[in-house]
């Protein structure tokens, strides 16, 4: 399914921290959301989700996504927010079951329980299910939660910033993990990050955010640059493409005043 | 574009095994097994403790004399079967129906506010029932005029709503954030006990020890309607709870992740609180204050289940019907002929085993 985002806008009390953002997300892409802290990446996810009461559009193949019920629009949509590591006394199994609510009763169906099992052996999690999710470490409980995201076959993700906490390898594997499943499930990703090599190595195309508007968009040769960068995060970078005809960002300093001091 | 192979960079990747799922599904079917069987031990041992409950008292009565009042009162002596019936079965049970209650509303508070302290003693309520005990004892009025018998527990079943509302109209100014509600809680806490002190300091010292007997929290004064009405509010709330059953599961994983899932996390939050209300202030409004249980029970259960709403409200019950009940027959023993209060008792027993649990407890939950 194809998302479109068509002039969102949204403010607290009056001030403003979406302005006319349009994106649009295809079935089987991966589209990097960056920008500075505070340039309303998380406010993004929220309103398209519908979370937050936002001016504008979200469409789904064409049809407001507004006109979905609440069950059916969590099940086609599915948003990993960014919050602390879970500490809860439940399995992996039962965490990755929770994705399915929706179809839940008190006696679990075969079908969800089979559901769960196929979900959690094809993201290798099988082994893991009568773990307690206090037993893993930051990585592997990440892949639960994205796991538990992709229980009940949704065709938009909106992940928001799922790498963050994760070292250098589990961000490897946890980015090759969903550049995998969204172009095999054919879903519509959109994911919130702030490396930006890591983000052009990996999406299809980047959205750039900064103070609430998209001020660039589409393949990472085409929206990195040395200019941009200066401008949306105020610091000089040198950016080169690669042999693999990928860009490359080397921050070399902040243009704050307090840095060039220290 | 073909997704490149990941096969050595996931750390989760194993040689693929034909019958994993097979697998999988048996460890599935073992988590629960582990739990129900838990639950069935916890409820033998219910049995067990209110068959020694019932089986001890200051009056004497034999092993024999108790069985025969039991099943053929009849045969019994009249002294017998008013010592079973009126005096040691309701109190036996209402222990049962009370500890169950506590631990239900413990869960429940714990788990919509997500916070390891929520329970009904540490928000207030069992504060404001005891003021309302309070009021009734020292100025003889209460809410239901003419409520005879029931005036005491009335007025503090009407107070512990009372606190519940309050702690509920507080949490909405801002949001039904959990911090806004644990805070108003603690603050009507705090409240109630200085009312309560200032009516103490006025009380005439009949009414006193009266107050602080209430205070202790005592089964002494159960009766079979006590113990109808405790047992029915019970099973009409556990079915409502078990109704959001995986809602409240998913609500331990933190607000934002439960409502990715798609649940209303404001209108379930006000909408067990609301229900766990009407429980607290029924268990605590016959007893007076036995809170602690309702802050220990829900601990033992998600150490023994874990947080799976449909194991973990109906152990958390027992576990709480498991102390009191315990706390009952020892309430007997430790002075023989008198009935120590039972507050006390659960307490002194309880704190000890609670912190060897938190101390030796390896998971970390919150």
């Amino acid at each position: 399914m194809t998302l479109d985002v068509r002039n969102l806008a949204f403010g607290y009390n009056g001030s403003a921290v979406l302005r006319d953002v349009g994106l649009t997300l295809r079935p089987g892409r991966m589209a990097a959301l960056v920008g500075p802290n505070g340039a309303g990446k998380t406010t993004l996810l929220r309103c398209i989700l519908g979370l937050e009461e936002a001016k504008g559009e979200v469409l789904l193949d064409g049809r407001p996504l507004r006109g979905l019920a609440g069950p059916e629009r969590s099940r086609v949509i599915r948003y990993l927010p960014q919050t602390a590591p879970a500490r809860a006394a439940l399995t992996v199994f039962e965490t990755v079951l929770l994705g399915r609510l929706h179809s839940l009763a008190l006696r679990v169906g075969e079908s969800d329980l089979q559901a769960t099992l196929a979900i959690l052996e094809e993201m290798g999690l099988d082994e893991f299910g009568s773990r307690y999710l206090d037993e893993l470490s930051g990585g592997e409980r990440q892949m639960v939660f994205v796991t538990q995201a992709l229980a009940e076959e949704p065709r938009v993700l909106l992940l928001d910033e799922p790498i963050s906490n994760l070292d250098l390898q589990n961000q490897l594997d946890m980015l090759e993990t969903i550049r995998r499943v969204t172009s095999e499930r054919r879903i519509a990703t959109l994911l919130a990050m702030h490396d930006l090599n890591l983000a052009a190595k990996f999406a299809d195309e980047m959205v750039v955010l900064q103070s609430g508007s998209v001020r660039a968009a589409g393949a990472p040769a085409e929206v990195l640059n040395a200019e941009m960068i200066r401008e949306v995060y105020g610091v000089v970078a040198d950016v080169r493409l690669a042999d693999d005809g990928l860009p490359t960002v080397t921050p070399l300093r902040s243009l704050r005043r307090r840095s060039q001091a220290a | 574009m073909n997704p490149p192979d990941t096969s050595s960079a996931l750390p989760f990747d194993r040689p693929v095994d034909p019958d994993g799922s097979e697998r999988a599904r048996s460890l599935y079917r073992s988590i629960v097994a582990h739990r129900t069987r838990t639950l069935l031990l916890l409820a033998a041992a219910c049995v067990l403790t209110t068959i020694i409950d019932i089986s001890v008292g200051p009056s004497g009565l034999t092993l024999g004399e108790i069985v025969e009042a039991l099943f053929a009162p009849a045969d019994a002596s009249p002294a017998a079967q008013v010592i079973l019936w009126d005096l040691r079965l309701p109190t036996a049970l209402l222990a049962l129906a009370v500890g169950a209650a506590l631990g239900i509303a413990g869960a429940e508070m714990q788990t919509i506010l997500a916070n390891p302290l929520a329970s009904p003693y540490t928000l207030g309520v069992s504060a404001g029932a005891g003021f309302g005990a309070a009021l009734a004892i020292v100025l003889g009025v209460g809410v239901l005029p003419f409520a005879g018998e029931y005036l005491v527990p009335v007025n503090a079943f009407a107070f512990a709503l009372l606190t519940c509302l309050a702690i509920y109209f507080l949490g909405t100014i801002r949001g039904v954030s959990s911090e806004t509600m644990i805070l108003a809680g603690i603050a009507l806490l705090f409240l109630f006990h200085s009312l309560l002190a200032f009516l103490q300091y006025l009380a005439s010292e009949e009414a006193l020890q009266a107050i602080v007997f209430w205070l202790f929290g005592s089964l002494a004064k159960a009766t079979w309607p006590k113990v109808g009405m405790v047992a029915a509010v019970v099973a009409v709330v556990l079915p409502l709870l078990l109704r959001d059953c995986w809602k409240l599961t998913a609500l331990k994983l933190g607000d934002e992740r439960a409502r990715s899932l798609g649940v209303h996390v404001e209108r379930l939050r006000l909408r067990v609180f609301l229900t766990v209300s009407v429980l607290t202030a029924a268990a605590v409004c016959f007893v007076g204050t036995i809170g602690f249980v309702g802050l220990i029970a829900p601990h033992i259960a998600r150490m023994l289940v874990g947080e799976d709403q449909r194991h973990f409200l109906p152990v958390a019950a027992l576990c709480g019907a498991l102390i009191l009940s315990t706390a009952s027959t020892a309430s007997k023993l430790v002075i023989p002929g008198a009935l120590f209060p039972i507050g006390i008792l659960t307490s002194l027993m309880g704190i000890p085993f609670f912190l060897y649990l938190v101390i030796r407890g390896r998971r970390r939950y919150w």
